[in-house]
């Protein structure tokens, strides 16, 4: 019965709150008219878009007047879908990227702004398995680690030069697989990758890991972030609050009720198996939102973290100004007001 | 058996709900039933509400008690650390660490004082699982666990508030191990005052699985957890299977402890089928979490539930018990009444050798018998009755014998007096015409004598005719061949008519005679005028017979509030004794024997008046005093042209 009088209450609220939102231009939230938008994804549909299909199913886009598309991204007819890209030339109006990515185009003249984080904590990490007994940075000494070329390879030498390791004391061999099999083979006693990813496959094959992550050694990263362009926010900045909004309630729904999150992720892709959508998502909440923290955040000191690393390692050569490549004003409004 | 049939339809005609028998049964279960069902069910709300509130009170003091453990926990982690940094050596290797970051030997040192503290508190359960120690930039320098050295906590939940003041960081799940994580952490300061690093000890978070794990006094569903603030995951694991601790959770009790607030209700549970718990919950700050502490009510209640069923069970065994004793005892009483009605019955169709059989040493016995006595008296009755009737009828038979011979013989009287009347006028008024003729000297001429004799014979010969008229009248009346010829008249004419003759009469005994009419009267009056004039001509007749001196007086009245008229004859002769009144008006009747012979007359006059006056509606009374006079009235009704009936003869005819 406290069931029913709760959901009237509540229902009452709603009802009440939306009156109030629509009689007057609020603070919080400016009315939309009924919009029509796309967000290109950063990879195919999984667990890592989650947040989207909460947001769609739950209807939290729907509550803020907007019909929103989701574009699975990934790989398509061999050649990878760069999301700044499809953005740029209009094929969406918001997109997903890594926050090189972003300072990279952004030093291209790009003129997008990142808005909101999926990921607070990056899940990239330095995997090997238990029985390996490799603890620290120091220990991989004498080790072979397979590492991805580009961002990982990056990363992972900006943590060894900050640990005062010498990369050659290492041996560093690229990554060519997806999976985790040269780790489980021998092959190899550590590789560079997710722990979201790769380190729940460790898990899944039976074997106990160890991840050291990356942003515990002083090599943060942001590594799917929310962007739209610069055109976008100065002609509809509140489309872009009520889309952020939304996406929000989404993530925050995830964290909610993984099992449902999972269940979703799997509708969007059937090929996908719902235990292990739900494991990744499982794993992923803790860097979604760290303790003390709310949902999709961003931090100043972790953006410089990430372009002093940049710069360090000459990926980015001109000077940039930071503050343009992201904005918290969404975000602030949303997370003041509640 | 003809004669019962009724009786029994009369019975089942009685709707099964109004008999007797099914209302005393069903008042025996209504009462057995409803007084033990109000004492039972108040009874086991009070209980119910008193086991409610005992849980409560159990509930509250395992909350109380966990909450005690918790904060005790946390208070001796807090000192543990304290305990730490006190130490002159630990402090001295810190500062050194901080000034010269590449002295390893000095951050072997610390990371031995460290886990040597935490091998010294392993006698039981160690309070830290791992004490570390970082700078302001978040390198760690040292740390008890190797694995943690040179790692960057800046992005640690607790790194920043760690800066400020000494701190307990909110339990968090970690991201590399997953696990549940909670640091309390000291910031370090050097001689100038300035914080230079900060120490860290994560806490043995097993203490908080092993306090709410205990669950004496829980019974087989309560449960202690410990829920976060943080997207309301659990703290401690559920009691039952399939709950994820990272997941939120949300229920009455869970929604009110994570407002900061302290309190206990009954309300559904977390589960994903709700369960409805007694829970107690409170806020514990140095968690950001709330511990509940829940039982199922149906477990709670669960000795209030068996007992309740078990009264239930008695209530409706009892039930059936007084249905059954009702049901006889209703019988007991309603048979023999049944039994009573058909005899009854049987004595009222005229059975009265019907006896109610019913032998009861009670108050329907006793009905019984009264009733068997009661038959008994009425055929005693009936039987006396008959012989009345018997008696009377043999009386009327009598009776209506000895009317018819009366009857006879008055009517043989009656015809017997006209005849004779009649053939007495025959020769009686041949003695008149005779003697008439002769006094007219037919036969000659008379002397004095001779005219004096055939005077009297003659004076004589017409008074025995007036009489012989008389009785002819009275028998007429009597045989009612008198008819009242009702006609318009003026009673003032007839008034002076009447004055007119009778003033020879007045003359002749040297009497005066006054007339008086009421102007009132009507001049025309509608009756038998000669009727009313043979009524007055009577009474003054009587009045000038019974009058030697003094006067005689007639008014003519009238009454027009009661719509009468009358006649008023009045004299001043010898009056009429008291004891006379009565009887002057019968027939052959004269006031006084002796006195007939000295006033001529038949008697017959006032008899024959009031059988007029009778006759004519009216009536007639008379006040006299001895040696005074007499005054006769008669009161007739007032019969006018305007209200004589209509449609009715003028000319009344009596029947």
């Amino acid at each position: 019965m406290s069931r029913i009088y709760l959901s009237i209450k509540l229902g009452l609220t709603l009802l009440m709150a939306s009156l109030v939102f629509s009689g007057c231009a609020s603070a919080s939230s400016t009315p939309v008219a009924p919009t029509s938008l796309s967000v290109q994804l950063a990879w195919t549909h999984d667990y890592s878009s989650a947040g989207f299909y909460s947001a769609e199913i739950n209807g939290h886009f729907k509550e803020q007047n907007l019909n929103v598309e989701l574009i699975a991204g990934g790989f398509v007819d061999g050649s990878y879908v760069e999301p700044i890209d499809a953005v740029l030339q209009g094929q969406g109006d918001f997109g997903a990227a890594s926050a090189q990515s972003l300072l990279e185009a952004r030093e291209a003249g790009k003129p997008i702004v990142a808005i909101a984080n999926l990921i607070q904590r990056s899940p990239s990490a330095i995997i090997t398995l238990a029985d390996a007994n490799i603890q620290t940075p120091q220990d991989l000494i004498g080790k072979t680690i397979a590492v991805a070329d580009g961002g990982a390879t990056l990363r992972f030498n900006s943590m060894l030069s900050l640990q005062g390791i010498d990369a050659a004391d290492v041996n560093i061999v690229p990554r060519v697989t997806w999976g985790v099999d040269p780790l489980l083979n021998g092959e190899v006693d550590a590789l560079v990758g997710w722990i979201i990813n790769e380190g729940v496959q460790v898990r899944e094959a039976g074997q106990e890991p160890n991840f050291m992550l990356l942003s515990d050694y002083g090599i943060p990263d942001y590594s799917a972030l929310i962007f739209t362009t610069e055109k976008m926010i100065q002609d509809k900045p509140e489309v872009v609050e009520h889309f952020v909004r939304a996406l929000t309630s989404g993530l925050q729904d995830v964290i909610n009720d993984p099992e449902q999150a999972a269940e979703y992720t799997v509708r969007y892709n059937d090929t996908l198996v719902l235990d292990e959508q739900l494991r990744r998502i499982q794993a992923s909440i803790p860097l979604v939102q760290p303790a003390q923290t709310q949902v999709a955040m961003m931090d100043t000191s972790t953006w410089e973290s990430i372009y002093h690393d940049l710069s360090n390692a000459g990926i980015l050569t001109e000077a940039l100004d930071l503050e343009k490549a992201y904005t918290m004003n969404f975000l602030n409004k949303i997370f003041t007001v509640k | 058996m003809n004669i019962q049939q009724p009786i029994d339809n009369r019975y089942l005609v009685i709707p099964f709900w109004q008999r007797l028998r099914s209302r005393l049964t069903a008042y025996f279960v209504i009462l057995t039933v409803g007084v033990i069902g109000i004492v039972t069910t108040f009874t086991l709300i009070q209980v119910r509400n008193q086991s409610t509130q005992q849980t409560f009170y159990q509930l509250e003091s395992i909350a109380q008690l966990k909450q005690n453990q918790i904060t005790r926990w946390v208070d001796e982690g807090k000192r543990t650390l304290n305990l730490i940094i006190v130490d002159p050596e630990v402090r001295d290797e810190m500062l050194a660490l901080v000034n010269s970051r590449v002295s390893t030997s000095a951050k072997g040192n610390l990371s031995d004082l460290f886990r040597y503290n935490i091998e010294a508190q392993a006698e039981g359960e160690p309070i830290f699982d791992e004490i570390i120690f970082y700078d302001r930039d978040g390198h760690v320098l040292a740390g008890s666990n190797a694995a943690s050295i040179s790692k960057v906590v800046t992005l640690q939940p607790y790194f920043r508030p760690g800066l400020e003041s000494a701190h307990v960081t909110p339990p968090y799940y970690d991201i590399v191990t997953s696990e549940l994580t909670m640091f309390v952490t000291h910031p370090i300061q050097n001689t100038a005052g300035e914080i230079i690093g900060v120490v860290g000890g994560r806490l043995n978070i097993d203490v908080l699985r092993d306090v709410t794990a205990e669950r004496a006094g829980l019974g087989e569903t309560g449960e202690t957890y410990l829920v976060s603030i943080e997207n309301k995951y659990l703290l401690t694991p559920s009691r039952f299977e399939g709950y994820s601790m990272q997941r939120a959770y949300r229920s009455e009790g869970i929604d009110s402890v994570l407002q900061e607030q302290n309190g206990s209700g009954i309300y559904l549970n977390y589960a994903d089928t709700p369960v409805t718990v007694l829970g107690v919950y409170r806020w514990i700050p140095e968690l950001q979490a709330g511990l509940m502490t829940e039982i199922s009510e149906a477990e709670a209640q669960i000795i209030i539930t068996q007992t309740s069923t078990l009264i239930v069970g008695l209530v409706i065994v009892l039930a059936i018990a007084a249905g059954v004793i009702g049901f006889y005892a209703a019988t007991n009483i309603s048979r023999p009444i049944v039994s009573l009605a058909q005899v009854a019955s049987q004595v009222t169709s005229g059975n009265l050798t019907e006896r109610a059989d019913i032998h009861q040493n009670n108050e329907i016995g006793l009905l019984a018998n009264t009733f068997n006595q009661m038959t008994g008296q009425l055929v005693n009755s009936i039987n006396e009755l008959d012989n009345r009737v018997d008696e009377l009828n043999q009386a009327n038979d009598a009776l209506r014998i000895a009317t018819a011979k009366a009857k006879e013989a008055a009517r043989v009287k009656g015809e017997f007096l006209a005849n004779i009347s009649h053939e007495l006028r025959t020769p009686l008024n041949a003695i008149i015409g005779f003697s008439d003729m002769l006094l007219m000297g037919m036969s000659g001429e008379l002397n004095a004598k001779q005219k004096h004799k055939m005077e009297r014979l003659r004076e004589n010969g017409t008074r025995l005719l007036t009489l012989i008229n008389n009785v002819l009248d009275i028998t007429r009346i009597e045989a009612r061949r008198i008819e009242i010829n009702a006609k318009a008249f003026s009673p003032n004419a007839l008034a002076d008519r009447l004055t007119e003759q009778m003033n020879v009469l007045a003359e002749q005994k040297k009497l005066t005679l006054t007339t008086t009419i009421d102007p009132e009267l009507p001049d025309m009056l509608i009756g038998d005028e000669q009727r009313i004039e043979q009524v007055v001509v009577n009474l003054l007749s009587n009045a000038f017979k019974f009058t030697d001196e003094g006067a005689v007086t007639l008014e003519l009245l009238v009454n027009p509030k009661e719509n009468t008229w009358g006649i008023c004859v009045s004299d001043t002769g010898i009056g009429i004794p008291p004891h006379a009144l009565s009887i002057i008006f019968e027939e052959f009747r004269q006031v006084d024997g002796s006195s007939a012979r000295a006033y001529k007359g038949s008697g017959l006059g006032l008899a024959i008046t009031r059988n007029l006056v009778r006759m004519m509606d009216g009536q007639i009374s008379v006040d006299s005093e001895m040696g005074q006079g007499s005054k006769f009235t008669v009161t007739l009704p007032i019969v006018t042209r305007e209200n004589f009936p209509m449609g009715q003869q003028l000319e009344k005819v009596s029947a």
